[in-house]
């Protein structure tokens, strides 16, 4: 049976304000808009930002007057968390206020991480991303909250490798992946492609770049045009990018289709002419055309069936070997996940819980959400019967996460630091990151 | 004609008016069979095994496009035991979902018929008097004395007659939800043969389903408590609003939602896909069913929801006493729930068992196939094992084996006809010349 939070935690529910915030001493509209504003600031130098022309002093300055319930002066609740974070005990703690500081910490901290090099070895490295998506504006067209996708997101991948990203749907796995390849403008952070940021760079200069990293779609039923031929579908990328000179383009085109299991007669049909499976090796087929280095596979074995599945994997693989490419792999199968990547990625509510090499990940998943991740697999052996660790609810709206930790609300794990504080993502082995108050949150 | 087709992969005008002309002669006689009016004699039947709940014997469902026949089922056989919970597992197109709508009879008319073949389902049903109507079971006091209750109007108040006395009704037993007992007794229905609107006793009562997409099964502009409700009054007799209410909100609790009147009160679109689900759930035990049909309960959640939603199914069978008939395309959820296995290839049963014969001694080569080529949590291997090629055309299907141009271990008698079920155990059958020969040797 579930418990009353049951309710709380589905996204929709029409009382979700009054439940959600039951606990904690209630936000105001100007405060939690205040604070929403705040990562702006340190972005605005980049473009399409919305107000970006806002300075912190600004934004202070409302605060104090309008903070309707607790009248007492940020200084002396900032005292009181101090307190309640030594003595452990969570009495009047201020979440909002900690949340606040949680957020300039990172900001901070991003911040700083800004003039870093970007490590030689990765060809790519995400800092600090954050999608952010503006859900409720005023009037006057100032964004009043909004939809934190990706949080401060970081990892690094290497030339020939592939990341898996694991999680639920709505934790901002598609958002992130989309964000990397600037299909997104991000609302902050950097992305370092091959030693360059490109987070910044407008779409006409992003142009070059669309050779070198590409996207695999979740539905090959929607991500092809009904009106083209499938040799029409391939040759368009590889003559608007002069990739090789117009005779010989037919012949590059059929090379890349029998590299991808494609008959050179399929060149002249349509795309409803074929099977699931067949229309995403033309979606792979689409993507390698260009040559690219980077392919972000956006769950592009999620509507398949088994046997096709098993197909298209091999396949991606095999590309892999031939080519030397790397891939994002997108996918909320965790089978799927940990049978083709080297590195993976556990994704929660848009900020990233556990990364890590695949062994380390599934010889000792470190989160209580992988655990449970993990044991919700179904076994295909009727003999084997798993203590399940079942999580309880559902995933929580991204536009109001929860205070402190995002998974305190179904996490078995939980204990009462969780609902107050954030814990801090940390390297517990070599490249193994986790961000959990079960474990030390100091490194040593 | 046939030459000329052979160089091109469509059909001219001519040749598809031929089809029509002929898909309508069948379709016309199906449907008129349909509507027809029958006495219930005509469609009762007897069970071969008493301790199953449901027989399908030789079902054949055909779709009649303009492009030909598309034989979606081609017959199926198969039991359901009672308390048992059966897994249909395939790939897409492979005729599972036309099966369990065919057990419903809904298939989408008039294209989509049942056109051979019969499906004995083991249903309760009201006993009737004389003029037909349901005979209620009296809740008499121990001397044998009738007992009567005030009837009340819907704002609470008792109802009075024309002579000022208040209305007194004959008190009847009720469940422990609240809903009026009526006798019953035990009926063999002969689902093929039943004219659709017999149907209604059975749909939603008997048997009821649960769908794959939550949200587009539930009517988008009534309450969820309004579709609810619907189940309780359409189905018993006597029950008055309030009290298909009270069974609405019972019914919410059974499935672990944990505040019934909040969601009884809002719409589908308030709530997230595994409540949804969870609502669906509820819906289908309103009817207090014998066999429930989940047709792929879980392809729409997450991981963790999906979790959820099989400890909920398993809970409830077991607290209910009914029967499942599972339909998924995921071997670890059929491997979890299942007693018995189903494995449909192109319309057709290949292999069928009790679930460990099937996960360990699998003897189909699709079977195999499909256990090596699904990955693992477990498995250390680099690449993975895949069957090579697609499904075939479901028009024009071929009459040797469906699976010859996939197979990896084909043999001369392969070339032939389609190769009969065998028995291998008293539980396990396979449709493959491979343990023909076997046995014939």
């Amino acid at each position: 049976m579930m418990d009353e939070n049951e309710w709380n935690k589905t996204g929709s529910a029409p009382s979700q304000e009054e439940t959600v915030t039951q606990n904690e001493a209630p936000m105001s509209e100007e405060e939690a808009s205040k604070s929403l504003s705040e990562p702006a600031e340190e972005t605005s130098e980049q473009e399409a930002i919305p107000q970006a022309e806002e300075t912190p002093e600004q934004a202070e300055a409302p605060k104090k007057g309008k903070v309707k319930k607790p009248q007492i002066p940020l200084e002396e609740m900032e005292a009181i968390n101090a307190k309640c974070i030594e003595s452990g005990e969570f009495e009047g703690f201020f979440d909002e206020v900690q949340a606040e500081k949680e957020r300039k910490e990172r900001d901070l901290a991003a911040k700083n991480d800004l003039s870093a090099p970007p490590d030689p070895e990765a060809l790519l490295e995400v800092r600090h991303l954050k999608m952010y998506f503006p859900v409720v504006k005023s009037l006057t067209g100032k964004v009043k909250q909004w939809l934190r996708a990706v949080d401060d997101v970081s990892f690094k991948l290497k030339e020939g490798e592939t990341l898996g990203i694991v999680g639920e749907s709505g934790c901002g796995k598609t958002t992130m992946g989309r964000a990397i390849l600037k299909l997104y403008q991000p609302t902050g952070g950097q992305i370092f492609f091959g030693g360059t940021d490109i987070a910044g760079y407008k779409s006409s200069k992003m142009r070059p770049l669309r050779t070198q990293m590409q996207i695999i779609f979740q539905d090959p039923y929607s991500s092809l045009p009904p009106r083209s031929t499938v040799g029409g579908i391939l040759s368009e990328p590889v003559r608007v990018h002069k990739i090789v000179p117009k005779d010989k383009v037919k012949d590059y085109v059929l090379e890349v289709m029998d590299q991808c299991g494609l008959r050179d007669y399929y060149f002249e049909r349509y795309p409803h002419e074929f099977s699931g499976g067949q229309r995403q090796r033309i979606c792979i087929a689409r993507a390698l055309s260009v040559n690219p280095k980077l392919v972000v596979c956006d769950e592009p074995v999620s509507a398949l069936d088994v046997s096709i599945q098993a197909q298209i994997i091999n396949l991606l693989k095999n590309l892999q070997q031939q080519r030397g490419l790397t891939y994002v792999f997108i996918s909320h199968d965790l089978s799927v996940v940990k049978h083709i990547s080297d590195r993976i990625g556990v994704m929660y509510l848009g900020s990233m819980v556990e990364f890590g090499d695949k062994k380390a990940i599934f010889s000792n998943p470190m989160h209580p959400y992988t655990q449970a991740l993990f044991s919700a697999v179904p076994n295909p052996n009727p003999d084997v019967k798993m203590d399940r660790i079942v999580l309880k609810g559902d995933i929580p709206s991204p536009v109001k996460p929860p205070m402190g930790c995002k998974f305190h609300t179904r996490c078995p794990k939980a204990m009462e630091i969780c609902k107050h504080i954030a814990p801090k993502y940390l390297e517990y082995e070599p490249g193994h990151f986790v961000a959990c108050h079960c474990y030390p949150q100091e490194v040593q | 004609m046939a030459e000329e087709k052979k160089g091109r992969h469509y059909l001219t005008g001519r040749e598809i008016k031929a089809i029509v002309k002929e898909n309508n002669k069948v379709i016309r006689a199906l449907e008129k069979k349909k509507k027809r009016k029958a006495a219930e004699s005509e469609f009762l039947s007897t069970m071969k095994d008493p301790a199953n709940i449901l027989e399908v014997d030789d079902l054949h469902s055909y779709f009649f496009t303009d492009q030909g026949v598309v034989k979606a089922v081609n017959g199926v056989s198969f039991e359901i035991p009672q308390g048992a919970t059966v897994g249909v597992v395939g790939e897409s197109g492979c005729g599972k979902s036309v099966t369990s709508m065919s057990i419903m009879r809904l298939l989408q008319g008039p294209y989509g018929q049942i056109v051979s073949g019969n499906i004995r389902f083991k249903s309760y049903d009201f006993k009737r008097d004389g003029k037909g109507k349901p005979i209620p079971i009296w809740d008499d006091d121990e001397e044998g004395n009738p007992q009567y209750d005030e009837v009340k109007d819907k704002k609470g108040n008792v109802k009075k007659g024309k002579d000022g006395k208040p209305l007194l009704e004959r008190r009847q037993k009720r469940d422990q939800y609240g809903t009026r007992l009526f006798e019953m007794e035990e009926k063999v229905f002969d689902i093929a043969e039943m004219p659709t609107k017999e149907m209604h006793r059975l749909r939603g009562r008997q048997i009821a389903m649960i769908f794959q997409e939550p949200m587009t099964s539930l009517n988008p502009v009534f309450t969820i408590g309004n579709q609810l409700d619907e189940v309780t009054l359409l189905h018993f007799p006597g029950s008055s609003r309030e009290d298909a209410k009270r069974r609405s909100i019972e019914m919410l609790n059974l499935v672990g939602i944990a505040a019934p009147e909040r969601v009884y009160r809002s719409y589908p679109h308030e709530l997230s896909g595994g409540m949804r689900q969870r609502v669906m759930i509820s819906m289908a035990l309103a009817g207090d069913p014998r066999l429930i049909i989940a047709d792929e309960p879980t392809t729409a959640l997450d991981v963790t929801i999906q979790a959820q939603i099989l400890d909920l199914l398993r809970d409830l069978k077991k607290r209910i006493n009914g029967s499942i008939l599972l339909i998924t395309h995921d071997l670890g959820i059929i491997a979890e729930m299942a007693d018995y296995v189903v494995v449909m290839y192109a319309g057709r049963i290949i292999e069928k068992g009790t679930a460990s014969e099937i996960f360990h001694h699998p003897m189909h080569p699709y079977t195999i196939g499909l256990q090596k080529s699904k990955p693992t949590m477990d498995s250390e291997s680099d690449t993975l094992f895949n069957i090579p090629g697609n499904v075939p055309n479901p028009i024009d299907m071929p009459d040797y084996c469906y699976f010859r141009e996939r197979c990896s271990g084909c043999v001369k008698a392969c070339f032939g006809d389609y190769p009969p079920m065998v028995q291998v155990s008293p539980t396990h059958y396979v449709a493959c010349h491979l343990y023909d020969k076997e046995k014939t040797e």
